[in-house]
Parts: structure tokens; C-alpha cells; sequence
């Protein structure tokens, strides 16, 4: 499988991510002079496509190489996942093609023609294909981190296709039905790649330990059922503010604390198990998982407070909304993933510079993306209070305040760009370097 | 983030909300549409405005978390 060429077009996702984010956040601020230089109406839909297919693509060509070295792919299955791979690489380029010609369609988060969802679907169809033969002829498919890899995989479809479903006539008459279906759909599929993010993390975990044991246990199985009733029962907080039946809003506070209980379990049993001297020997690779563990706290207290309906009222819609976005899709699932292309790319043996510019790189990521969420969760207090409670009903003047959190808001993305570009580059290098080709 | 557009047509006006689209504003880009798409897109939030009001009464806070609207 040619794993780094899709290693090399994901983390170049990701980096546009990051540039797009950067140039739109300076664009919101200061539109008098930068609306035409670098339009925010057309970086952002680059930015948020960018992030999506970021983590897509690299929660599954991670997962991918993992299975990869658990059994070997076989090469009629290898086939049909490489030419899902070029379908899936081939479309985004189009999507950003139509995106630079400022052709947009679909909905929130899919911005571009519709007509593209369609080689989107048949590149996962035929992902499902192969990954599914290799996955039903494993011998031993007890692991949890297999169960995760191919729930993700195909709770994925399912919600791609719940997503298009606005494509019906009959839910597009009834805005609210709309509205409803998209955002439960987009939620759901947070949790399919959640999945796949998580399955990684946890083989991973058990590479880095030597402990079959963390995920092949009582305890694990039963957080994965609580986990995959998240998946398809948690997206209640995303509507609290359209109509919906009142017992909604609580089966869905309950069920929606689960999963991050469900990783903070998987953590901290590894932690247990893990020696000093496997710490050591994986230091970078270890370093970005309990980064995301670190962030894994600070977004469960956030998730827990915004699936209170009655503290939701107050921050839906605001930049509390977008702190935790960001801080599970940067801080957790990106975290986790470039701990993955780390223990892929065997960036603890790379030459002590590369090793240098990862860990300087790291650092400041860790550093701007905390000062980053800071900003967006005291903007989204501040937004929630003068609307919410002071009743200020002109935008700008309920916003006045908000603008000058969200210049070091946008200070703080530079510091994120600068630091994931250092870990982007060097993880580069070091995947193209001569001792990994031989391999 | 941007204002809540649920209601604009009514709290603005449709002339208003209409000059703002064709033209923009200080921070808002003009998107240089044509006649017939300023028309959707009056006619796409006015459709959305007849759906409801995005701004929740005043409300008592039940003992479970949840809120009772007034």
C-alpha cells in the first residue's frame, strides 16, 4: 500500500487547515481591509473542508497501516483501498478546484457541489470493500481496536449518507426537519471517526505497552457498547434549540458523558501498565497521546457543562460551541493522529534534530492551542452573557468586547501554524528519509 | 461568528436585508450577486423566518438542568 503518499496528502490537509484558519480568522477581524485580499466567505469553507478531510483521511490511512502490520493486507485488497484512495484524493482536489473559483453548494461543513458527494461515496464503498475482507478474514478480531477500526468505517457511510439525505424533497419542505437531520447527522459523525481515531489510539497504546491485556478486557468491551450508543444517541446537545420531544434533551445528557468516560478508562489504564523505560523509548509518540489526554479533560468539562440544557441555552451558537470543536478535533483528534504518523514514521529513531524541531514544535503548539481555547471559551461566556442575559439585540454593539479576545484569539492560530508546521515539515523529512524507504 | 439570520427579514425589513445582500456593508462582503439570486435569497430567509423565533423567552431552570420556558 503507498500509505505515505496518503500519510503526505493528509497531513498536507491538515496544514492547509491550519493556513486557511489563520488567514480567515485575521479576514473576520479586520473585513474593511482584508475582505478582498483573502475573502473569509471563501477561506472559510476551505478551512473547515480542509480540517474534515484532515481527519478523515488520516484516521483511516492510519488505521489502514496499523492493520497493515497486525495482518498483512492482501493485494486484491490492496487494490481496491488504493484506488478508494485516489477516488477520495482526486475529489478533494476538485472540491478545493471549485472552492478557488468560488463554486459552492451542499450544506454546512460540505460546502461544495453536491454532485461531489457522489465519488465520495463510491471511494468509501469500495474502502469498505477491501478493509471489509481484510477485517472478516482476520483470525483474531478480538482486540478491541479491530471492532473499533471497522464500526468507524461503517457508522462513517452511514452518516455520509444521513448527511445527503436533504437531497430528499420531502426533508427540505420543513426547515426545521432540515436543520434537525443535518446537525444530528454531522454529530453521529463526529462519533464514526471518533472510532476510528480512538481505535488507533488504543493500538497504539498496547504497541507502546506490550499489554495485549488493555484491549482484550471486560471493562474496555463494555465502555466500547456506551461508546457506540454515544455514537448514535449523542448528538442531543447539537438540537436543544430546535423543537424536539423534552426526554430527548436528558437521554442524550446521559448517554453523551459516556464516551470521554470511556477514553478517560482507556487512558488511565495504560498509564498503569506502561513502564518508565517504553515512556522513554517513545517519548514523541507517548508525548501527543497524553497531550490529547490532557485536552480529553478540559473538553469532557466542557462537553458535560454544554449538554446541560439549561447552561446550553446559553452558550449555543456561541464561540463556546466552536472552543469545543476545536478543542476535540485539534486537541484530541489531532493529537492523537500525529502520535500515530509518529509511531508510523518511527520519529523516536529519527536523527536528534528532526527529533528537536518535533518536541520545539509541540511545545508551542500545546502552548498557542491553550491560550486559543482560552480565547474562544471567555469570547462564548462573554457572547452568551450580553445576549443571553443583557438582551443586547445590535450584533456589532453586543460584539464590541468580543473583537479584542479574539486578536489574541488569532494570535494564538499563528503560534498553532508555526508549531504543527514544525512537526508537519520535520515528520515529512523523516518519512522520506533513506532508512524508512528500505522498509 | 456571524449575527442569527432567523429572523432578520423581519426585525430588518425585506428592503433593508435586500440592500445589505446586493451590496454588503463595512464588514460584510459583497458578494456581487445577481438580481434573481438576491430574490432567492430574500424569499429563502423569509421562508425561514415564518419557522419560528431563534430567540428563547425568559426561562426557569428545572432542578434536573433543564429549563421551563415562561
Amino acid at each position: 500500500m503507498r500509505y505515505k503518499v496518503y500519510l503526505v496528502f493528509s497531513l498536507v490537509m491538515l496544514q492547509v487547515a491550519l493556513l486557511c484558519g489563520v488567514l480567515s480568522s485575521f479576514s473576520f477581524l479586520y473585513p474593511e481591509t482584508l475582505k478582498n485580499i483573502v475573502p473569509f466567505q471563501q477561506l472559510r469553507p476551505m478551512h473547515v473542508s480542509a480540517a474534515l478531510f484532515w481527519i478523515i483521511s488520516g484516521a483511516v490511512t492510519s488505521l489502514l497501516v496499523h492493520s497493515n502490520h497486525v495482518a498483512v493486507i492482501k493485494t486484491a485488497n490492496k487494490r481496491l483501498i488504493n484506488t478508494a484512495a485516489g477516488i477520495w484524493a482526486l475529489t478533494i482536489s476538485v472540491i478545493f478546484a471549485y472552492y478557488t473559483m468560488n463554486k459552492y453548494g451542499g450544506r454546512e461543513y460540505w460546502e461544495f457541489p453536491p454532485w461531489l458527494c457522489v465519488p465520495l461515496l463510491l471511494s468509501w464503498t469500495l474502502l469498505m470493500i477491501g478493509y471489509g475482507r481484510h477485517w472478516f478474514s482476520l483470525k483474531n478480531k478480538k482486540p478491541l481496536y479491530q471492532i473499533m477500526w471497522a464500526t468507524g468505517v461503517l457508522f462513517f457511510l452511514l452518516t455520509f449518507i444521513e448527511q445527503n439525505i436533504w437531497h430528499i424533497a420531502w426533508i427540505r419542505q420543513s426547515y426545521i426537519r432540515e436543520v434537525t437531520m443535518q446537525w444530528k447527522a454531522n454529530g453521529s459523525m463526529v462519533g464514526a471517526w471518533n472510532q476510528m481515531i480512538y481505535g488507533t489510539s488504543l493500538y497504539i497504546m498496547v504497541k507502546m505497552s506490550g499489554d495485549k491485556s488493555i484491549a482484550e478486557n471486560k471493562k474496555v468491551y463494555i465502555f466500547y457498547f456506551l461508546s457506540l450508543s454515544n455514537l448514535m444517541f449523542n448528538w442531543g446537545h447539537h438540537i436543544y434549540n430546535v423543537p424536539t420531544a423534552g426526554w430527548v434533551r436528558h437521554v442524550s445528557y446521559f448517554i453523551s458523558m459516556t464516551e470521554w468516560l470511556f477514553f478517560i478508562s482507556m487512558i488511565q489504564s495504560f498509564k498503569s501498565k506502561t513502564s518508565e523505560y517504553h515512556r522513554h523509548k517513545h517519548l514523541i509518540s507517548y508525548k501527543f497521546i497524553i497531550a490529547s489526554e490532557v485536552w480529553l479533560f478540559l473538553n469532557l468539562l466542557l462537553a458535560i457543562m454544554m449538554s446541560i440544557p439549561a447552561i446550553n441555552k446559553y452558550t449555543h451558537g456561541t464561540h463556546i460551541t466552536v472552543a469545543h470543536a476545536m478543542g476535540t478535533t485539534i486537541g484530541i483528534n489531532t493529537m492523537i493522529l500525529l502520535g500515530s504518523i509518529g509511531y508510523i514514521c518511527k520519529i523516536d529513531t529519527a536523527p536528534v534534530k528532526i527529533k528537536k524541531a518535533v518536541t520545539t514544535g509541540y511545545n508551542i503548539a500545546q502552548v498557542s492551542l491553550l491560550i486559543f481555547w482560552l480565547c474562544l471559551v471567555v469570547a462564548g461566556l462573554t457572547k452568551g452573557y450580553r445576549s443571553c442575559v443583557l438582551h443586547i439585540k445590535d450584533f456589532q454593539t453586543m460584539m464590541a468586547p468580543i473583537y479584542s479576545i479574539l486578536k489574541l484569539f488569532a494570535i494564538a492560530g499563528i503560534g498553532l501554524l508555526a508549531g504543527m508546521g514544525m512537526i508537519i515539515y520535520n515528520y515529512l523529512k523523516q518519512l522520506y528519509n533513506k532508512r524508512l524507504r528500505h522498509e | 461568528m456571524g449575527p442569527d439570520l432567523t429572523n432578520i427579514i423581519s426585525s430588518k425589513a425585506e428592503n433593508n436585508a435586500r440592500t445589505f445582500i446586493k451590496y454588503g456593508t463595512g464588514k460584510m462582503p459583497n458578494l456581487h450577486l445577481n438580481d434573481e439570486e438576491v430574490d432567492n435569497l430574500v424569499a429563502y430567509l423569509s421562508w425561514i423566518d415564518k419557522t419560528g423565533k431563534s430567540e428563547v423567552n425568559d426561562s426557569n431552570i428545572h432542578w434536573t438542568g433543564s429549563y421551563i420556558i415562561k
